[in-house]
């Protein structure tokens, strides 16, 4: 209870920092939509053109690709901070804490990225359906169900960005790990097109990784009435790769500050 | 000049050594970068297996653009990685140093540092070049042009952004978001980018100067596209610079001491 309560202090803290620098948070905002709005042309472009028959409306699809955009800018890059305090021995001070390590970095990842939620959420949201011109299929109810379970799969998103960070105590690096847990998300997880579009064993395999969870399962349901995943099985996929993940990133990260203790930091 | 081509060779050198001291984690760290761009590279083969043509761009156009973006990712990541932690050297009263030395600021900060992962990630954009190269007929000679020009224009780019940290604090996550999703729109088909947007890309966010005027210039012979091409690498170069002088003037030290081997 009382290690709840030094977290929710260190998300708190951490939203507030965030809410702080205005000037970068517009900065990474007016890219994010610009972004947003590039996906949504390349939508637009495919459907002007009649290349593929799309099997959803147009703006449903514009609706995907914008929100699997913003997923990618509303966290943090928490992996870069871990990184951090392995490369100049920070973390040597904050293992000695009576706190645990990752979760005070986790907590922080969150308040930061809630932060960039309550922005991306009312305002990007805004700036997407001045673009489209309409809400997706499903409506208001739709879309904020979809943006509910975004918000989870970005935790989620965060908990991979921390196992990430915490390998550079092995490979002095953790960019590379990261990258490639990147691609994966962009790929398996849906960022392009809808997963549905993709040949039928990359579909398989895609399913077979928590990416599906915290991006394309969420998205989807803008998707309205032809999204393919329902609800109750978004939920049991997120409890899954929840429960899944803590377990993966605790073995990661003892087996990775072991590594430290033999090397004397 | 002479004298700094070799100061920054033997800068290069010594970063070079510092990361072989860890062969197996440089091995490992190379086979990631390699497959982290062999992941996504597939993706567009997927997407080109279903869609034939975007907007006139076939598999051959992104393997052109992707091919040439890697190279030049790779090439700024073991050459002037420095600039790409600007932001994060500033917040960190870093360039003091840099500052008290008789060589170039800039030189200094680009050779810095070094990711070791740069030199397998050349490579690597120069085979998806070549094959790319074979693919529509485009000449060695053309392509290292577009190769050359993509990493200058893409150096100015994460430069004049990177230099942005002068202004704001803590920049350093946002700014590696910003030059990721650059290299990410240099490889969308160019057809997207049109009305308000194709100024975008031409102007605030040249990314148009990486990859799609040069292909324009490298695939239709197009002169006036070339001389395009060569004004808009100039153009970037020069205008990154001039932001990053402007806040070098601003740098106010970060007050931290330090010993520097």
């Amino acid at each position: 209870m009382v290690t709840a309560q030094k977290l929710y202090v260190f998300a708190s803290t951490s939203f507030r920092d965030h809410m702080s620098h205005r000037l970068k948070l517009t900065a990474r905002f007016i890219l994010c939509v610009f972004f947003m709005f590039v996906f949504i042309e390349f939508w637009q472009l495919i459907e002007r053109e009649k290349l593929i028959d799309i099997p959803f409306p147009v703006h449903d699809i514009c609706w995907y690709a914008s929100l699997t955009q913003m997923m990618l800018f509303m966290s943090p890059r928490l992996f870069m901070t871990v990184e951090d305090d392995v490369r100049n021995g920070d973390i040597a001070y904050s293992l000695i804490r009576p706190m645990p390590y990752l979760w005070m970095r986790i907590s922080e990842g969150i308040g930061a990225m809630t932060a960039n939620t309550l922005i991306y959420y009312t305002l990007g949201v805004l700036c997407v359906y001045l673009y489209i011109g309409e809400l997706p299929s499903g409506g208001m109810a739709a879309l904020g169900t979809a943006l509910f379970f975004l918000y989870l799969g970005s935790i989620l998103h965060i908990l991979y960005q921390a196992m990430a960070g915490i390998t550079a105590l092995w490979l002095q690096e953790a960019e590379s790990v990261y990258r490639i847990y990147q691609k994966v998300l962009i790929v398996l997880g849906g960022l392009y097109m809808p997963l549905t579009l993709y040949p039928d064993w990359l579909q398989t395999w895609a399913f077979l990784t928590p990416v599906v969870a915290m991006l394309y399962g969420p998205v989807q349901l803008v998707l309205g009435a032809n999204s393919p995943l329902g609800l109750e099985t978004l939920i049991l996929l997120m409890v899954f790769w929840f429960g899944f993940s803590i377990l993966l990133m605790n073995f990661i990260y003892r087996a990775c500050i072991g590594r430290l203790e033999i090397n004397g930091g | 000049m002479v004298a700094n081509l070799r100061y920054a060779l033997d800068m290069l050198k010594t970063n070079m050594k510092a990361a072989l001291t860890m062969k197996a984690a440089y091995l490992i760290r190379s086979i990631f970068g390699i497959t982290n761009h062999a992941i996504y590279l597939s993706m567009w083969v997927i997407i080109f297996d279903r869609i034939p043509s975007i907007g006139g761009w076939q598999v051959q156009h992104i393997m052109l653009a992707y091919g040439v973006g890697i190279f030049a990712w790779g090439l700024i990541s073991f050459l002037a990685y420095g600039i790409r932690t600007l932001p994060r050297q500033i917040d960190q009263g870093e360039l003091d140093t840099y500052m008290t030395q008789p060589k170039p600021v800039l030189l200094n900060i680009a050779l810095g540092t070094t990711q070791t992962s740069g030199p397998p990630e050349v490579i690597f954009g120069a085979i998806v070049l070549s094959i790319a190269g074979y693919m529509t007929g485009v000449s060695l000679l053309m392509l290292t042009f577009m190769a050359i020009c993509c990493s200058i224009v893409f150096a100015s780019l994460v430069l004049a952004y990177g230099s942005l940290g002068f202004w704001l604090k803590d920049f350093h996550g946002s700014a590696e978001e910003i030059y990721f999703n650059f290299f990410i729109m240099a490889t969308r088909p160019e057809a997207v980018f049109h009305g308000w947007m194709l100024v975008v890309v031409l102007t605030v966010m040249p990314i148009s100067f990486m990859t799609h005027i040069p292909l324009h210039a490298v695939l239709d012979n197009n002169f006036a596209a070339f001389l395009f091409t060569i004004a808009g690498t100039f153009f970037c170069a020069a205008t990154s610079y001039a932001i990053f002088s402007a806040g070098l003037k601003r740098y106010e030290s970060g007050n931290r001491f330090g010993v520097r081997g």
